[in-house]
């Protein structure tokens, strides 16, 4: 890995009206590693992916990708600049059918829609049907596909796996482990085991602050530590 | 009652009917599409109506101010939501009605200023002087052209919408258009093309109706409350709910004429919250999420 980071949230604060959501978050994110931000429901995790495009309002701090000050911009801007959300409900536009929704991400590119059966060959039977007649997994993988058609440098992945049968999560671990090293992953997850085996390194986030990271085999040595944070057996 | 006095009220309706559509079609794009609550509409559809006359009057060419009056009245559209809308686009549906609704009347005084209050009669264009022979009832050509430019304006308003990539970046917008910025939309770019099209559709509609209605400063106000009815009791962004609910609202002013005499307004009207009964949505729902 690149010393030079490829994100780096600097001391970020945010607030959702007068509370004081994110109270100082600090991480890096280093280019082609997979990331997670773990911790309790209500920590700040979604609002951390959301500050970075600028949904919420980073009131202090900087948001900085490619050691550039992204702080402020239009989040089309910094989605232009090389970063994608795949957001915790997956929003896909349900007027749209599958082929419109991966080409409405892709641009004007060829082989866009080739690219995603690539990745997720489930979506070829329903390219033409609209949003909103997908199942649950169906659009998880449609909304991962979205972001990664663009061919973002960095990808924001909010609760992949919520709500979703195990062997969709398989297929969307497979497809994640298929871009190590060519696309850099942060993501938000509260399934413990599986962000241990998809993530090369981890961050732990308590009331609106990271309290403390390192790597899979760390997190594994320290039981007690995941117990207090997250609540639950290592 | 004959058969073709009622083939001539039908007739008649449908070509009301087409004059609500355009109208109605670019407030579906802007306030039911993009949910900003327009009342410049009506005024725009007059500017349309009254840079056709001035551009007929000019150029002795009716094409000539069918396809300039849009232009002007989608460049003032432009300037109205650059000024009056997107700065408010955040602020709730009372907050846009009172900005646009003033907006709306120093338009409609400047029309008064510099064309008076008087109303101008505007000539036939040549090709459509004559009539048309529906199952021996005559009916006039320009009002054919109408239904026409109406059925036209529908497909290419279609297609537009459901077979280009402009289309599906303007639906996605609709939908969900934080959602959209994620996937690199400026959205107020979208904002401005759609309130500029909205716009040039309502003064296409103000150009078509001019020779049948005249030109006059009130001619707006008229018109915006039934294109409101039309677009919400349609379904907010659907362009077949806007279709059907524009025939429905014309229809029955216009059939209404044979059955029930003077109250037929109030037939058309009492329909509309009929169909506001049973369809609280709109007869096609929509897709804007609320």
């Amino acid at each position: 890995m690149n010393d030079e980071p490829l994100l780096e949230l600097d001391s970020i604060h945010a607030y959702y009206g007068l509370s004081h959501v994110l109270q100082g978050v600090s991480l890096k994110v280093q280019p082609g590693s997979v990331v997670s931000l773990m911790g309790r429901n209500g920590v700040g995790k979604s609002t951390t992916l959301k500050s970075v495009f600028g949904i919420v309002r980073v009131t202090r701090g900087r948001v900085v990708f490619r050691g550039e000050d992204m702080t402020g911009l239009a989040a089309h801007v910094v989605a232009r600049r090389g970063i994608a959300l795949v957001p915790e409900d997956r929003r896909i536009f349900s007027s749209l059918t599958v082929r419109e929704n991966i080409l409405l991400a892709a641009g004007s590119r060829a082989g866009a829609v080739d690219e995603v059966l690539a990745w997720f060959p489930t979506l070829k039977g329903y390219l033409g049907r609209t949003g909103d007649r997908l199942s649950g997994g169906e659009q998880q993988m449609l909304a991962i596909a979205r972001a990664l058609v663009a061919r973002p440098a960095l990808v924001l992945i909010d609760e992949p796996l919520e709500g979703l049968a195990p062997i969709i999560a398989e297929r969307i671990a497979q497809a994640l482990h298929g871009l190590r090293g060519k696309t850099t992953v942060v993501l938000v997850e509260q399934n413990l085991k599986w962000l241990m085996d998809v993530a090369d390194y981890h961050y732990v986030m308590d009331h609106g602050r990271i309290v403390q990271h390192g790597t899979s085999a760390w997190l594994r040595a320290n039981p007690a530590l995941v117990e207090q944070y997250l609540g639950v057996a290592a | 009652m004959s058969f073709q006095s009622i083939l001539n009220q039908f007739l008649l309706g449908l070509s009301t009917a087409s004059i609500y559509v355009l109208v109605s079609l670019g407030l579906t794009m802007i306030f039911g599409m993009m949910n900003v609550l327009n009342f410049t509409h009506g005024v725009l559809y007059a500017l349309g109506a009254y840079f056709g006359y001035l551009f007929a009057t000019l150029t002795g060419n009716f094409w000539l101010a069918l396809a300039a009056a849009p232009v002007c009245v989608g460049l003032i559209g432009i300037a109205i939501e650059r000024t009056a809308i997107r700065p408010l686009a955040e602020r709730s549906h009372l907050i846009q009605f009172l900005a646009t609704y003033g907006v709306a009347l120093v338009i409609e005084q400047a029309i008064r200023i510099v064309a008076g209050n008087d109303s101008y009669p505007v000539a036939l264009p040549s090709a459509f002087a004559g009539s048309v022979s529906f199952a021996s009832v005559a009916f006039p050509a320009y009002r054919v052209f109408i239904v026409a430019a109406a059925v036209l304006a529908c497909i290419a308003l279609g297609v537009l919408l459901t077979k280009t990539r402009v289309g599906a970046v303007i639906r996605a917008v609709s939908e969900d258009p934080e959602m959209a910025t994620l996937l690199r939309v400026n959205t107020g770019a979208v904002s401005t093309l759609v309130f500029a099209g909205g716009s040039a559709l309502a003064a296409l509609g103000g150009v078509l109706a001019a020779p049948i209605f005249s030109v006059y400063p009130s001619m707006g106000e008229e018109l915006i409350t039934v294109a409101f009815l039309v677009v919400t009791a349609g379904g907010l962004g659907s362009v077949r709910g806007t279709i059907l609910a524009s025939l429905i609202i014309a229809e029955a002013g216009s059939l209404g004429l044979l059955a029930v005499g003077k109250y037929s307004d109030v037939l058309a009207i009492s329909l509309m919250a009929a169909v506001f009964v049973v369809f609280p949505a709109g007869i096609f729902g929509g897709w804007r999420r609320a």
